[in-house]
This record gives C-alpha cells, sequence and structure tokens, in this order.
C-alpha cells in the first residue's frame, strides 16, 4: 500500500514539475528578443551601437512646428510626450528606428508618424560616431500611460538578439505644457 | 498449441481493429472539425451605422460612405479618370501596440467592379495619410478606393467587417500575434456624396 502511495505520489510530482517546465519554457521569440539595458533619463547609457541619454520628456495637449514653408498645429485624443535625447553612434554610424513609449500598463506607443515633418525628429537620423546629436523622439500616448512610463530605444524596429534601452522616467524628468513650440524647445 | 497461437492472432486482430478504428474516428473528427471552422458563418450579424463592432484587434464604428470626386483629406484629387469611394469610420485599437494593420478590415460583397483592391486611409484629424494607430486612443478615419469615373455607382454597398483573433503564442516564432481573419459583421450603407474636406 505504502509502496502504491509512493509510486502514485512520485508520478504526481513529475507531472507537476513537467508542467512547470512547459509553462515557464521561453519561446523562440523570446530567446531570440531583445536584450534589455536598463537605465535611467538623465544619465548617458552606452547599447551595443549607439549611446543616448534622455534629458528630459514634455507632456503636451498641443504640438506645433514650422516646416515645408507652412506651420503645423497637431492636436490628440491623448497626449503628447516628447522626449529631448542627446544620442551618438558608438562605434560607428547609426540610425535608431525602435523608440516606444512603454506604459505602465504594459501598452506599447511607437513613436508617432505624425510628428514625423518635425525638425529635430530623431527617428531614423544618421547618427555619426563622436558627434552627439540632439534630437525629439515623440510619441502619442493615453492620459493614463505617461506617469511611470519608460522608453524602449534600439538601432531596428524590432529587435532580435540586440541592445533595447530601457529608460525609466521619473517624474522630476517630466515637465508639462500646454502648447508647445518644438522649434523652441531646449 | 494451435489454440494458444489462435487466441493470440485474435487479440492482435481485435486491438489492431481497434487502433484503426479510433484512428479513423478522431481522423474524421478532426476533418470535420477543420471543415466548419473554414466555412464562413451562415448569416453574418448586421450591423448598424454608428453601432460599434468588435473586431479582434479593432473596435469599429461605421458613420457614413460617399462616392465624390471631390479632392481627399489632404488635398489630392486621386489619378485622372477615377472618382473616390470612400467609407468613414471610428477606429480604436484594442490590441496592446501600435498598429497600422487596417488594409484588409473592410470588403465590399457583392464585390464592386474595377474598385481598386486596397483603401488609403486618411486621419481626418490631421487630413494626412494614416500611420500608426496608437493603442487606446479612438480616431475618425477615412478609407477611400479608387473606381473609375466610368464605372456605374452603386446606390448601396455592402460592407463585410474583417476581424482577427489573439494569440499568445503562435505556431511558428511562438510569439503573440493577430491570426485568422474572418467576417465578423455586414453592415449596408447608401452612397452620398462627401463634401470636400481639406487638412490643416
Amino acid at each position: 500500500m505504502i509502496r502504491f502511495l509512493a509510486r502514485a505520489a512520485a508520478l504526481a510530482i513529475a507531472a507537476l514539475i513537467l508542467f512547470a517546465l512547459q509553462q515557464t519554457t521561453p519561446g523562440y521569440s523570446e530567446i531570440t528578443g531583445p536584450i534589455t539595458q536598463r537605465g535611467v533619463a538623465g544619465t548617458a547609457i552606452t547599447g551595443r551601437g549607439f549611446t543616448l541619454r534622455v534629458e528630459k520628456v514634455v507632456l503636451a495637449e498641443r504640438l506645433r512646428w514650422q516646416a515645408f514653408g507652412r506651420s503645423y498645429d497637431r492636436d490628440t485624443g491623448g497626449l503628447w510626450a516628447v522626449a529631448v535625447v542627446e544620442a551618438e553612434g558608438t562605434p560607428a554610424t547609426t540610425a535608431l528606428s525602435g523608440a516606444t513609449w512603454l506604459a505602465a500598463s504594459g501598452l506599447r506607443f511607437e513613436a508617432s508618424q505624425r510628428a514625423e515633418s518635425a525638425r529635430g525628429f530623431l527617428r531614423g537620423k544618421r547618427l555619426e560616431p563622436g558627434l552627439p546629436q540632439r534630437g525629439l523622439l515623440i510619441f502619442e500616448i493615453g492620459r493614463d500611460a505617461a506617469r511611470r512610463g519608460a522608453l524602449l530605444v534600439s538601432e531596428a524596429r524590432w529587435p532580435r538578439l540586440d541592445t533595447q534601452l530601457r529608460i525609466a522616467l521619473p517624474d522630476d524628468r517630466i515637465e508639462q505644457a500646454e502648447t508647445l513650440d518644438l522649434d523652441t524647445l531646449k | 498449441m494451435a489454440t494458444m497461437a489462435f487466441a493470440a492472432l485474435r487479440r492482435s486482430l481485435a486491438s489492431k481493429l481497434t487502433i484503426g478504428i479510433g484512428g479513423l474516428l478522431a481522423l474524421g473528427l478532426t476533418t470535420a472539425q477543420t471543415f466548419r471552422e473554414a466555412m464562413p458563418p451562415a448569416r453574418l450579424p448586421i450591423a448598424q451605422a454608428g453601432q460599434p463592432i468588435d473586431a479582434g484587434r479593432w473596435q469599429i464604428v461605421i458613420r457614413e460612405a460617399g462616392l465624390s470626386s471631390a479632392p481627399r483629406p489632404d488635398g489630392y484629387r486621386g489619378r485622372p479618370g477615377t472618382k473616390a469611394l470612400s467609407v468613414d469610420l471610428d477606429l480604436t485599437n484594442r490590441s496592446s501596440e501600435s498598429s497600422n494593420a487596417v488594409a484588409r478590415l473592410l470588403s465590399f460583397d457583392p464585390p464592386i467592379t474595377g474598385l481598386s483592391p486596397w483603401p488609403t486611409a486618411y486621419l481626418l484629424r490631421d487630413g494626412a495619410i494614416l500611420g500608426s494607430l496608437q493603442p487606446g486612443l479612438p480616431e475618425r478615419i477615412r478609407m477611400v478606393w479608387d473606381l473609375p469615373e466610368a464605372a456605374p455607382a452603386p446606390e448601396a454597398i455592402r460592407v463585410v467587417i474583417t476581424g482577427e483573433t489573439f494569440k499568445p503564442r503562435d505556431n511558428l516564432l511562438a510569439a503573440p500575434g493577430w491570426f485568422n481573419p474572418k467576417p465578423v459583421a455586414a453592415i449596408t450603407l447608401l452612397l452620398r456624396p462627401v463634401p470636400a474636406r481639406t487638412g490643416s
């Protein structure tokens, strides 16, 4: 009887262990996914191909800028979040194609294409080594995504086995504005 | 000796028969299930203009449809010899990330002859071509198809909305994604002339 019980218990434990292993096995896309490097706004973080420092983030209701000889004025159903960053390619010329605002709830807001014509728009712009460039990463986010968010920045839009910076944004680096003029942003 | 061999033969025959019948049954069941899932639903739910429709990744509210040769929201007049068939709708991205997968959302049943295969989507807020829609932020969109000027204009169109289902792990890369597009609702709209609207 005891031997039978012991066998049954061993079987149950083996099944449990196998189930746990099956549930926790990372998928192919996770194994070959981005390699996260954590940092915080205000300090320069060096990834595999670039260095980036987030100076501040400005939250605004409206954006305004000049381009192609006319002025653009863009409102939003949520909030504009403009990150002022300084970036350079290390050790070679590169460009940042992946910029995402990760909300505390897990929502991912990719850099908005609506503000692509703004002069400082950094995504996709050439970054040379030794010539740090100031630029803007512009996001259109939900109102409840503004606090306790993080920036995900990478060279590729969907990085595979490559650095992805995950930059936490403390509240003292976040500013508010009603209408933000991107051309005068300092 | 002979009886034992006979019994063994009978046993093996019985087990083989069981396995065979069971296998066939399983095969039949899965085949039937595959067929059933691949079939379009017999009757699509009929939606009304202004009613929210849940299409997986998107929540859609169809507003109105129109046919006109007025400039599009960005000022483009379309290729010469074409007019624009447009559908106005409110779109909300229900997924967790930005997306611009809206081209296959609407189709016409019965099909309209001469229509361009894919629409161009415009964000009416900007009067510009639509980029990505951010999660949870609804926007008014105008989808525009090219129709030759000479093509007969239908009085009403029947629009079929295609929805997708979310898979947390797909079969190829074990990555989350939206799959298995299927019609989820249909709506009949009258075509009305669209007033011109220019962007800011």
